[in-house]
Protein backbone atom coordinates (compact mmCIF):
# COMPACT_ATOMS: atom_id res chain seq x y z
CA UNK A 1 0.00 0.00 0.00
CA UNK A 2 1.49 3.31 -0.81
CA UNK A 3 0.34 5.14 2.43
CA UNK A 4 3.43 4.81 5.01
CA UNK A 5 2.22 5.42 8.61
CA UNK A 6 5.16 7.73 10.05
CA UNK A 7 3.81 7.29 13.61
CA UNK A 8 7.38 5.94 14.80
CA UNK A 9 8.87 8.80 13.73
CA UNK A 10 6.39 11.42 15.24
CA UNK A 11 6.66 9.26 18.58
CA UNK A 12 10.38 9.51 18.59
CA UNK A 13 10.42 13.38 17.84
CA UNK A 14 7.97 13.30 20.64
CA UNK A 15 10.23 10.91 22.85
CA UNK A 16 7.11 9.35 23.68
CA UNK A 17 6.63 5.40 23.86
CA UNK A 18 3.77 3.66 22.50
CA UNK A 19 2.50 2.46 25.66
CA UNK A 20 2.20 5.48 27.06
CA UNK A 21 0.21 7.11 23.65
CA UNK A 22 -1.99 4.09 23.71
CA UNK A 23 -2.85 4.72 27.20
CA UNK A 24 -3.28 8.15 26.70
CA UNK A 25 -5.46 7.13 23.82
CA UNK A 26 -7.69 4.37 25.59
CA UNK A 27 -6.51 2.37 22.48
CA UNK A 28 -5.50 -1.62 22.88
CA UNK A 29 -0.88 -1.32 22.22
CA UNK A 30 -1.86 -4.75 19.86
CA UNK A 31 -4.38 -1.93 17.55
CA UNK A 32 -1.71 0.72 17.94
CA UNK A 33 1.12 -2.07 16.72
CA UNK A 34 -1.17 -2.62 13.95
CA UNK A 35 -1.80 0.82 12.29
CA UNK A 36 2.52 1.35 13.15
CA UNK A 37 3.85 -1.66 11.71
CA UNK A 38 1.51 -0.59 8.70
CA UNK A 39 -0.89 -3.21 9.16
CA UNK A 40 -4.17 -1.61 9.15
CA UNK A 41 -6.44 -1.55 6.46
CA UNK A 42 -8.05 2.21 7.45
CA UNK A 43 -7.84 4.91 10.11
CA UNK A 44 -10.91 6.38 12.07
CA UNK A 45 -10.78 10.05 11.74
CA UNK A 46 -11.36 9.91 15.49
CA UNK A 47 -8.20 8.05 16.16
CA UNK A 48 -6.46 10.05 13.84
CA UNK A 49 -7.68 13.11 15.62
CA UNK A 50 -6.69 11.88 19.23
CA UNK A 51 -2.90 11.03 17.87
CA UNK A 52 -2.59 14.63 16.65
CA UNK A 53 -3.94 15.99 19.49
CA UNK A 54 -1.56 14.06 21.71
CA UNK A 55 1.21 14.63 19.67
CA UNK A 56 0.68 17.39 18.76
CA UNK A 57 1.12 17.39 14.91
CA UNK A 58 -1.05 17.11 11.92
CA UNK A 59 -2.44 14.24 9.56
CA UNK A 60 0.28 14.76 7.17
CA UNK A 61 3.02 14.04 10.16
CA UNK A 62 1.50 10.88 10.64
CA UNK A 63 0.63 9.62 7.42
CA UNK A 64 2.75 9.66 4.40
CA UNK A 65 1.66 8.83 0.53
CA UNK A 66 4.58 7.43 -1.51
CA UNK A 67 3.92 5.99 -4.98
CA UNK A 68 4.56 2.67 -5.93
CA UNK A 69 7.15 1.72 -8.22
CA UNK A 70 5.87 -1.26 -10.42
CA UNK A 71 2.46 -1.91 -11.81
CA UNK A 72 -0.04 -1.36 -9.74
CA UNK A 73 -1.49 -4.53 -7.92
CA UNK A 74 -4.46 -4.72 -6.57
CA UNK A 75 -4.95 -6.22 -2.79
CA UNK A 76 -8.58 -7.33 -3.82
CA UNK A 77 -10.71 -4.50 -2.39
CA UNK B 1 -25.87 -10.41 24.26
CA UNK B 2 -29.43 -10.72 22.51
CA UNK B 3 -29.65 -13.80 20.20
CA UNK B 4 -27.66 -15.55 22.98
CA UNK B 5 -29.94 -18.01 24.15
CA UNK B 6 -31.22 -19.34 20.76
CA UNK B 7 -27.49 -19.39 19.73
CA UNK B 8 -26.47 -21.88 22.65
CA UNK B 9 -29.50 -23.88 22.43
CA UNK B 10 -29.32 -24.19 18.54
CA UNK B 11 -25.76 -25.50 19.49
CA UNK B 12 -26.93 -28.14 21.63
CA UNK B 13 -29.55 -29.20 19.29
CA UNK B 14 -27.28 -29.31 16.38
CA UNK B 15 -25.06 -31.59 18.62
CA UNK B 16 -27.53 -33.99 19.62
CA UNK B 17 -28.81 -34.44 16.19
CA UNK B 18 -25.56 -35.62 14.87
CA UNK B 19 -25.10 -38.14 17.45
CA UNK B 20 -28.76 -39.32 17.00
CA UNK B 21 -27.87 -39.33 13.15
CA UNK B 22 -24.49 -40.56 13.18
CA UNK B 23 -25.67 -43.59 15.51
CA UNK B 24 -29.21 -44.55 13.37
CA UNK B 25 -27.07 -44.17 9.98
CA UNK B 26 -24.33 -46.68 11.50
CA UNK B 27 -27.29 -48.61 12.41
CA UNK B 28 -28.78 -48.90 9.00
CA UNK B 29 -25.45 -49.72 7.51
CA UNK B 30 -24.90 -52.21 10.06
CA UNK B 31 -28.66 -54.01 9.54
CA UNK B 32 -28.08 -54.06 5.58
CA UNK B 33 -24.57 -55.18 5.78
CA UNK B 34 -25.81 -58.20 7.67
CA UNK B 35 -28.72 -58.51 5.27
CA UNK B 36 -25.91 -58.51 2.56
CA UNK B 37 -24.15 -61.38 3.77
CA UNK B 38 -26.94 -63.02 5.60
CA UNK B 39 -29.58 -62.70 3.39
CA UNK B 40 -30.77 -65.17 0.62
CA UNK B 41 -30.63 -65.03 -3.00
CA UNK B 42 -33.75 -65.85 -3.82
CA UNK B 43 -36.82 -64.15 -3.17
CA UNK B 44 -39.45 -67.04 -1.54
CA UNK B 45 -42.17 -65.57 0.79
CA UNK B 46 -42.04 -62.04 1.09
CA UNK B 47 -44.57 -61.45 4.00
CA UNK B 48 -41.54 -62.94 6.45
CA UNK B 49 -38.19 -62.72 4.12
CA UNK B 50 -36.17 -59.66 4.70
CA UNK B 51 -35.94 -57.53 1.16
CA UNK B 52 -35.08 -54.30 0.41
CA UNK B 53 -38.28 -52.18 -1.17
CA UNK B 54 -38.47 -49.86 -3.62
CA UNK B 55 -41.92 -47.32 -4.28
CA UNK B 56 -42.50 -47.37 -8.47
CA UNK B 57 -45.08 -46.29 -10.53
CA UNK B 58 -46.26 -48.43 -13.82
CA UNK B 59 -47.50 -46.94 -16.90
CA UNK B 60 -49.67 -49.57 -18.57
CA UNK B 61 -50.86 -49.11 -22.14
CA UNK B 62 -54.19 -49.54 -21.75
CA UNK B 63 -56.44 -46.88 -21.22
CA UNK B 64 -56.59 -45.71 -17.31
CA UNK B 65 -59.11 -46.33 -15.37
CA UNK B 66 -61.68 -43.52 -13.66
CA UNK B 67 -59.89 -42.52 -10.37
CA UNK B 68 -61.70 -44.69 -7.62
CA UNK B 69 -63.14 -42.06 -4.58
CA UNK B 70 -63.59 -43.19 -1.30
CA UNK B 71 -66.29 -40.80 0.41
CA UNK B 72 -66.26 -40.24 4.01
CA UNK B 73 -68.76 -38.13 6.36
CA UNK B 74 -67.05 -35.16 5.15
CA UNK B 75 -68.35 -33.37 2.10
CA UNK B 76 -65.63 -31.67 0.84
CA UNK B 77 -62.99 -34.34 1.02
CA UNK B 78 -62.25 -37.40 -0.62
CA UNK B 79 -59.42 -40.49 -0.74
CA UNK B 80 -58.51 -41.33 -3.96
CA UNK B 81 -57.29 -44.72 -4.36
CA UNK B 82 -53.69 -44.70 -6.85
CA UNK B 83 -53.44 -46.80 -9.61
CA UNK B 84 -50.64 -48.77 -10.99
CA UNK B 85 -48.32 -47.86 -7.87
CA UNK B 86 -46.51 -50.60 -6.65
CA UNK B 87 -43.35 -51.67 -4.14
CA UNK B 88 -40.94 -53.29 -6.15
CA UNK B 89 -39.20 -56.11 -3.66
CA UNK B 90 -35.67 -58.05 -4.33
CA UNK B 91 -33.86 -60.16 -1.98
CA UNK B 92 -30.55 -58.29 -0.21
CA UNK B 93 -28.12 -60.29 -2.53
CA UNK B 94 -29.63 -59.81 -5.92
CA UNK B 95 -28.13 -56.95 -8.08
CA UNK B 96 -31.01 -54.59 -6.84
CA UNK B 97 -30.10 -55.35 -3.37
CA UNK B 98 -26.34 -54.70 -4.03
CA UNK B 99 -27.78 -51.10 -5.32
CA UNK B 100 -29.81 -50.17 -2.62
CA UNK B 101 -26.80 -50.92 -0.34
CA UNK B 102 -24.59 -48.98 -1.81
CA UNK B 103 -27.00 -45.98 -2.05
CA UNK B 104 -27.71 -46.54 1.38
CA UNK B 105 -24.29 -46.11 2.26
CA UNK B 106 -23.35 -43.10 0.41
CA UNK B 107 -26.64 -41.43 1.65
CA UNK B 108 -25.64 -42.40 5.53
CA UNK B 109 -21.91 -40.95 4.32
CA UNK B 110 -23.51 -37.95 2.99
CA UNK B 111 -26.00 -36.97 6.08
CA UNK B 112 -23.06 -37.72 8.48
CA UNK B 113 -20.32 -35.86 7.17
CA UNK B 114 -23.37 -32.88 6.20
CA UNK B 115 -24.25 -33.28 10.18
CA UNK B 116 -20.31 -32.98 10.85
CA UNK B 117 -19.92 -29.99 9.02
CA UNK B 118 -22.81 -28.22 10.32
CA UNK B 119 -22.18 -29.37 13.75
CA UNK B 120 -18.39 -27.87 13.05
CA UNK B 121 -20.08 -24.31 12.70
CA UNK B 122 -22.04 -24.00 15.66
CA UNK B 123 -18.93 -25.15 17.59
CA UNK B 124 -16.15 -22.65 16.19
CA UNK B 125 -18.74 -19.64 15.66
CA UNK B 126 -19.63 -17.19 18.63
CA UNK B 127 -21.71 -14.57 18.51
CA UNK B 128 -18.98 -12.38 19.63
CA UNK B 129 -16.72 -13.60 16.73
CA UNK B 130 -19.81 -14.66 14.12
CA UNK B 131 -17.21 -14.57 11.08
CA UNK B 132 -14.59 -16.99 10.27
CA UNK B 133 -13.24 -18.49 7.02
CA UNK B 134 -13.30 -22.03 7.56
CA UNK B 135 -17.30 -21.93 8.11
CA UNK B 136 -17.87 -20.04 4.68
CA UNK B 137 -15.92 -23.10 3.35
CA UNK B 138 -18.25 -25.31 5.22
CA UNK B 139 -21.30 -23.79 4.39
CA UNK B 140 -20.16 -24.27 0.64
CA UNK B 141 -19.17 -27.93 0.88
CA UNK B 142 -22.44 -28.33 2.69
CA UNK B 143 -24.47 -27.03 -0.62
CA UNK B 144 -22.28 -28.83 -3.33
CA UNK B 145 -23.19 -32.30 -0.39
CA UNK B 146 -26.65 -31.38 -1.28
CA UNK B 147 -26.37 -30.48 -5.12
CA UNK B 148 -24.39 -33.89 -5.35
CA UNK B 149 -26.93 -35.75 -3.43
CA UNK B 150 -29.50 -35.15 -5.83
CA UNK B 151 -27.08 -35.68 -8.93
CA UNK B 152 -25.96 -39.16 -7.17
CA UNK B 153 -30.28 -39.94 -6.15
CA UNK B 154 -31.09 -38.73 -10.46
CA UNK B 155 -28.25 -41.43 -11.36
CA UNK B 156 -29.77 -43.94 -9.35
CA UNK B 157 -32.93 -43.49 -10.87
CA UNK B 158 -31.72 -44.00 -14.46
CA UNK B 159 -29.36 -47.24 -12.94
CA UNK B 160 -32.91 -48.69 -11.43
CA UNK B 161 -34.97 -48.17 -14.49
CA UNK B 162 -32.28 -49.86 -16.61
CA UNK B 163 -31.33 -52.11 -14.69
CA UNK B 164 -35.42 -53.44 -14.04
CA UNK B 165 -37.25 -52.82 -17.27
CA UNK B 166 -36.39 -55.23 -19.25
CA UNK B 167 -37.40 -57.44 -16.78
CA UNK B 168 -41.09 -56.46 -15.89
CA UNK B 169 -44.08 -55.62 -17.97
CA UNK B 170 -45.94 -53.28 -17.59
CA UNK B 171 -42.84 -50.33 -17.56
CA UNK B 172 -42.72 -48.47 -14.60
CA UNK B 173 -40.06 -45.88 -13.18
CA UNK B 174 -38.41 -45.31 -9.34
CA UNK B 175 -40.56 -42.76 -7.24
CA UNK B 176 -38.06 -40.70 -6.20
CA UNK B 177 -38.01 -37.23 -4.90
CA UNK B 178 -35.47 -35.12 -6.92
CA UNK B 179 -34.94 -31.37 -7.13
CA UNK B 180 -35.46 -30.15 -3.22
CA UNK B 181 -31.80 -30.99 -2.14
CA UNK B 182 -30.71 -29.00 -5.59
CA UNK B 183 -32.03 -25.47 -4.84
CA UNK B 184 -31.36 -25.69 -1.28
CA UNK B 185 -27.64 -26.78 -2.27
CA UNK B 186 -28.22 -23.83 -4.75
CA UNK B 187 -28.88 -21.28 -1.51
CA UNK B 188 -26.26 -22.99 0.58
CA UNK B 189 -24.13 -21.80 -2.13
CA UNK B 190 -25.35 -18.31 -2.47
CA UNK B 191 -24.97 -18.04 1.51
CA UNK B 192 -21.36 -18.70 1.46
CA UNK B 193 -20.65 -16.28 -0.88
CA UNK B 194 -22.24 -13.70 0.98
CA UNK B 195 -20.84 -15.23 4.52
CA UNK B 196 -17.28 -15.01 2.79
CA UNK B 197 -18.30 -11.13 1.99
CA UNK B 198 -18.72 -11.07 5.77
CA UNK B 199 -15.38 -12.24 6.85
CA UNK B 200 -13.71 -9.85 4.39
CA UNK B 201 -15.63 -6.53 6.05
CA UNK B 202 -15.23 -8.72 9.48
CA UNK B 203 -11.36 -8.75 8.58
CA UNK B 204 -11.02 -5.25 7.49
CA UNK B 205 -13.22 -4.08 10.28
CA UNK B 206 -10.71 -5.54 12.69
CA UNK B 207 -7.83 -3.81 10.96
CA UNK B 208 -9.58 -0.51 11.41
CA UNK B 209 -7.56 1.61 13.98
Amino acid sequence: MPIIVNLDVMLAKRKMQLTELSDRMGITLSNLSILKTGKAKAIRFSSLELICEILECQPGDILEFVPEKGPKQSDGD
Amino acid sequence: MKGQRTFDIVRVLVNVMYYVVALLALLVVILKSMALVMGSSELTDTTRQLTVNFDVKAFPKKDTLPPQLIYGSLQNAALEKKQDMYILRATSRSPLGIYSYIITLLGAIAVVTGMGWLRKIFQDSSLKEPFREINAVRIRNIGLLLIAADAVRLIGYFIFNRMTNPYFTPYFQQLVDVGNSFWMGLLLLALAVVYRRGVEIYNENQLTI
